[in-house]
């Protein structure tokens, strides 16, 4: 078997298309069985580009294995296998094929080796992803996908042209470090972004990620983040744009998450919180960095896969996912609550918790870099993740007060998938050696634990929970929704249009006060402007010839309705046939005779 | 916005200023560097995080007159 | 040879023998017309499957030889689209029998007769090597598909009126610049021609005649602006005639445009006057502009492609006229793509037509639901007309773009990429209404159609992929070899 028949993208898709002709058990068994597999494969993969084929003229490597990808392909797999073992009984089909297509796409964008299969997979997983939001099939669910996938198909068309432009330009379609800042890397960095949730793009996971089902949102929280992340570790380290950049992110996850009341919401947020840790280690270029934010996107797909899940429990069992709502849960589902707060102080970084080396790795790799105020932001940042996923959704989930709510405790096949997670959490924690040897990039042996950095964490995490506690009557939440970026685009949008419409005359103010999507924005513009612009070109000719007013009124009714019908009268376009050839021989006349 | 009730569960305050306590007393015994000038003394990591948490909950307050809405907002 | 003749002839034949079968009172005339189209198919892989081995032939009909008698040009180039255009034709009509036999119980022969001939027209005018034969199936096409849109209602009527003076003008410049060519070569034959001009490109005549014939087939393919004949005879045509006008009319007049280019136009004329394909490049960006903006428009869903067609008409012709390889591989690549996508897309919304009775949208609403099979449908050719990899929608979009580029051209650029997005709207503000379900109102017809209807529109479906992935091959077997004498 050659080596390109073991990329473990290739069992994912077979999985995928399988999807559609199995039901029930027999089915989440096979795509178990596939995805295990699939880890198998990715773990034992021998280093080189495999798969290449040529298309569109240039030769595309579809399987490159080195480092960076191996890492990322490793745990991109092993939670494709704790999820599916979490969705196992639970779904009509409707997730498990798109959430396979998904899956498999990012391992094809991780194991891509040109900038062409990177775009494919882009796409893909843009497209399955909508579909895996959209199975939940409620009607904020859907208004959610559309948005969604129209940011993530713009994101892939600026991604596109950059990869056009620079193959045009390099005649090379490698996919490797980008050093020079020419406008086609700078496009390809913002296609990437999108997809990283950068701010101000990032509304789209808030928006988006909470309405998907209790596996979707499993599945959602792993990929899509973290393939922008390996492209960013990939083909642009050492980018300094990308420093405030995750610093931004950072804090617009923990101060969107101060005012949220629902608990995937915060989930949601915190992704952000932590893809900012991984963008801003990924500006900052060192090895040290670098490695940093590796083996921080493999603990964190870990720990946020295990708090995901922990709250797709909650939702599954009591259908509530507000904290108003919630509370007091502890005595009624004891292990997802065990297995949820291990979760939480993994996301803490915890001494013992995975992400305590990766995290620390960043902070010190801001710290060897000397810039005072990124570290700053990521301590500030580690302390206040109390006030969000680390403290504050357990405890208004579990504890605080009695919801009155009286729900089982999760199936099995979710806390087996928890446990897993847990397990290799604290594992890794504890004996973190095989993340450490998954590094990619060379750097000195590195000593994660020491007791100066342990102690510090402690200390941090000790009086973080005090300070929950002191404050918490300013912590609780109400049920609000914050204004986000993209406002722009939902009710801004609304009032441009409205500015427009008033200078404009227009009767669409009714149209634009009504619906809150962009497509009915566009709409309500579109809607009309062609026939003001009849009308008026009408009522112009008119004048031009010096009709009376009722017959110009007459006339620019006479073009609105025939605009209406699409009709465009005969006469006109035999006159424009005759201009048109008397263009045409214009020009051609112009030629040099002989 | 409704009051909620009363809370089941009472902080556990002498668990925590315990905890509090014992990380304190663990720095005695492993003194942390400090990277850059301001961070270097005892207790930083305290300090930062209790000004970090009261900080940000005070401008989430803030904030959140500011950018908080209902949550039918966007279906209006 | 005569595997190419008989592409062309078989659904000729076919054409009379339902005429025959109505005078007679049977009932046969579907089988017929499937029959004849099944045969023509066959005969047309046949041929591009001798000429992919062999190399591009000349076929001579009534053995007369050239240049006095009426030669076929077979390059992959044409056999492919000959092919796609039976193939097209046979899916498009299998499922119609019981639509057509509802619709119109007495006329039922007349329109197998008539949409024979049309497909019969479309693919002479493909294989065709003389100029004037190329007229003669024209008109054949162009007379044969006004009757079959006017077979709608009163507004088809109306519609087809439109197009049928529109078309006639542009036909009748089309004749007008050949009557010029053969005064000034003596032949009508292609290749003949072709050998000739270059001799005397830039007498005025012959710049004149060449404009003309680029007007008139300007004006057939729909560029803008003479593109006001399509969206009424397209939006207002009867489903099943516009799932076979609608695919096959515009790409076929590309196809036109391009072999005149490569094998007709002498690279000096277009040298002499560069004017020229830059007016063109301009026309077809605001087509693909004008086509984005009306297609928002509207609220009815066959009215919306037309309007995506109108632009995909500015994509070939921009592709076309700006003038390097990768620009017009994208525009050959397009002619395919578009065909098979349109084709796609129109077969599904016929489907919906014939459950919900019309397309407007507020009659859409749950139809994933209801009609799952045939959204998948439209499903796949929505993402192949946005430009999602593997559909063949990207590979010819991608090679319009990096023409775009290399031209320099990137208004062009800017107006596909625009146009991608606007696309991306469209779609899936249709799909945002048939996700809704709450639609339970009395007199619906539940349930999706027939598997007669079904499984032909899974084939197109399904080649849309496929046709993208056999990208590869069809640039290296198709557009190099036709492009190797330019070189």
């Amino acid at each position: 078997m050659t080596v390109s028949a073991q990329a473990p993208q290739l069992l994912l898709l077979l999985g995928g298309l399988a999807t559609p002709f199995i039901a029930g058990r027999p089915r989440d068994v096979l795509l178990l069985l596939l995805a295990g597999l699939a880890l198998l494969g990715a773990l034992t993969l021998p280093e080189g580009g495999f798969g290449r084929i040529v298309l569109l003229g240039h030769e595309l490597t579809l399987l490159r294995v080195d480092g960076l990808s191996r890492i990322f392909g490793i745990i991109f797999t092993l939670n494709a296998c704790a999820a599916l073992l979490y969705a196992f009984g639970q779904d009509d089909g409707r997730q498990s094929g798109p959430a396979m297509f998904y899956v498999a796409a990012a391992l094809g964008a991780v194991f891509a080796g040109d900038l062409i299969t990177l775009y494919v997979c882009w796409e893909v997983m843009a497209v399955a992803s909508t579909f895996l939001i959209l199975a939940r099939r409620t009607d904020t669910a859907q208004k959610a996908a559309m948005r969604y996938v129209l940011i993530h198909l713009l994101g892939g068309l600026v991604l596109l042209l950059g990869v056009a432009l620079h193959i045009r330009a390099t005649g090379s379609v490698a996919f490797t470090a980008l050093a020079e800042r020419t406008p086609a890397a700078w496009l390809m960095l913002a296609g990437v972004l999108i997809n990283a949730a950068a701010v101000p793009l990032s509304s789209w996971l808030s928006d988006a990620y909470p309405e998907a089902t209790a596996a979707g949102g499993v599945f959602l929280s792993a990929y899509t983040t973290k393939t922008a992340v390996y492209a960013l570790l990939r083909a642009f380290p050492g980018w300094e744009v990308l420093v405030p950049l995750g610093a931004a992110m950072v804090l617009y996850g923990v101060v969107y998450a101060l005012f949220e009341n629902d608990m995937r919401r915060i989930l949601a947020y915190s992704i952000i919180n932590q893809v900012g840790f991984m963008v801003l280690a990924v500006g900052l270029g060192t090895a040290a960095a670098l490695n940093g934010a590796a083996a921080h996107a493999f603990c964190h797909i870990l720990y946020k896969s295990l708090l995901w899940m922990s709250a797709g429990a909650v939702l599954t069992m009591t259908g509530k996912s507000r904290f108003t709502e919630l509370g007091g849960l502890w005595r009624r589902m004891p292990w997802t609550m065990a297995l949820g707060v291990v979760g939480a102080l993994a996301f803490m970084g915890a001494p013992g918790t995975a992400a305590f080396v990766s995290k620390s790795l960043i902070i010190q790799a801001a710290a060897d870099a000397h810039l005072a105020w990124a570290w700053l932001v990521l301590e500030v940042s580690s302390a206040a993740v109390f006030l969000q996923a680390g403290m504050k959704y357990p405890y208004f989930v579990f504890f605080d007060r009695d919801s009155g709510l009286t729900p089982r405790e999760a199936g099995r096949p979710m806390l087996l998938a928890m446990g897993l997670l847990a397990a290799l959490c604290i594992g890794l924690g504890l004996a973190p050696g095989p993340v450490l040897s998954l590094m990619p990039f060379p750097m000195e042996p590195h000593a994660p634990f020491s007791a100066s950095k342990i102690v510090g964490q402690t200390q941090l995490l000790a009086f973080g929970g005090l300070a929950f506690f002191l404050l918490l009557p300013l912590l609780r939440a109400a049920r609000t929704v914050s204004l986000e970026p993209d406002w722009f685009y939902r009710k801004g949008a609304a009032l441009l249009l409205r500015l427009l419409d008033a200078g404009l005359n227009g009767l669409n103010a009714a149209c634009a006060r009504r619906a809150a999507a962009v497509l009915e924005r566009l709409a309500a513009l579109f809607a009309d402007l062609p026939e003001r612009l009849a009308a008026s070109g009408a009522r112009l000719a008119g004048r031009l010839a010096g009709r009376p007013r009722e017959t110009r009124e007459a006339d620019a009714d006479l073009a609105r309705r025939s605009l209406a019908a699409s009709a465009v009268p005969v006469g006109v376009s035999l006159l424009l046939i005759i201009f048109g050839l008397a263009a045409l021989l214009a020009v051609v006349s112009a030629m040099p005779q002989r | 916005m409704e009051k909620p009730p009363a809370p089941l569960s009472r902080p556990p305050w002498r668990t925590l200023l315990g905890i509090c306590a014992l990380s304190l007393g663990l720095e005695v015994l492993a003194p942390a560097h400090g990277h850059f000038g301001f961070d270097g003394f005892f207790g930083f990591n305290a300090v930062l995080a209790l000004a970090s948490c009261a900080g940000l909950a005070v401008l989430g307050r803030l904030l959140g007159r500011l950018v908080k809405r209902p949550e039918d907002y966007y279906d209006r | 040879m005569h595997a190419a003749l008989v592409a062309v002839i078989a659904p000729l034949f076919g054409a009379f023998f339902c005429v025959f079968s109505g005078w007679a009172g049977g009932k046969r005339e579907h089988w017929i017309a499937l029959t004849a189209l099944a045969l023509s198919a066959t005969a047309a892989l046949d041929a591009l499957l001798r000429v992919l081995k062999g190399g591009p032939q000349t076929y001579l009909l009534g053995n007369w030889p050239a240049p006095f008698g009426i030669a076929y040009t077979l390059d992959p180039l044409a056999c492919a689209l000959v092919f796609l255009i039976a193939a097209g034709a046979l899916l498009n009509l299998w499922g119609a029998r019981r639509e057509i036999a509802h619709r119109y119980p007495e006329k039922d022969h007349t329109f197998y007769a008539l949409y024979l001939l049309a497909a019969a027209g479309h693919m002479g005018m493909v294989v065709t090597g003389d100029v004037f034969n190329f007229y003669v199936l024209i008109e054949i096409t162009a007379l044969s598909c006004y009757a079959l849109i006017s077979m709608g209602s009163e507004r088809s009527e109306l519609a087809s009126l439109n197009y049928l003076l529109l078309g006639a003008a542009g036909a009748s410049l089309y004749l007008l610049g050949v009557g010029f060519l053969y005064i000034k070569t003596g032949t009508l034959n292609l290749p003949d021609m072709a050998a000739i001009l270059p001799a005397m490109a830039t007498a005025p005549a012959v710049g004149a005649a060449l404009a003309l014939i680029l007007l008139g087939v300007a004006v057939k393919m729909g560029l803008f602006p003479f593109h006001g004949w399509l969206p009424g005879a397209y939006g207002e045509a009867p489903a099943v005639a516009a799932g076979l006008v609608a695919p096959m009319t515009t790409k076929v007049m590309a196809y036109v445009l391009v072999r005149f280019q490569v094998s007709l136009f002498p690279p000096e004329f277009l040298r002499a006057a560069p004017a020229l394909p830059q007016i063109m490049v301009w026309l077809s960006v605001a087509a693909i502009l004008l086509g984005a903006v009306m297609a928002l428009y509207q609220k009815n869903l066959r009215r919306m492609l037309c309007f995506i067609v109108l632009a995909e008409v500015g994509y070939m012709a921009g592709g076309l006229f700006l003038g390097n390889r990768d620009a017009l591989t994208g525009t050959v690549l397009h002619i395919y793509a578009d065909l098979a996508m349109t084709l796609c897309v129109f077969m599904a919304a016929a489907n919906i037509e014939r459950r919900r009775g019309s397309l407007a949208f507020e009659k859409l609403r749950g139809l994933f639901g209801t009609m799952p099979w045939t959204m998948a449908g439209l499903t796949a050719g929505a993402l192949s007309m946005i430009g999602v990899p593997p559909f063949c929608g990207f590979f010819s979009k991608w090679y319009l773009i990096k023409g775009g580029m290399a031209a320099g051209h990137w208004p062009f650029v800017a107006a596909l990429v625009l146009s991608s997005l606007v696309n991306v709207l469209l779609f899936f503000r249709v799909f945002e209404i048939a996700f809704f379900e709450k639609d339970e109102r009395p007199g619906l017809v539940a349930g999706d159609v027939s598997a007669a209807r079904l499984v032909p529109l899974a084939a197109v479906a399904l080649s849309l992929p496929l046709l993208g992935l056999a990208t590869g091959q069809i640039v290296e077997r198709v557009v190099v070899p036709l492009l190797a004498p330019l070189t």
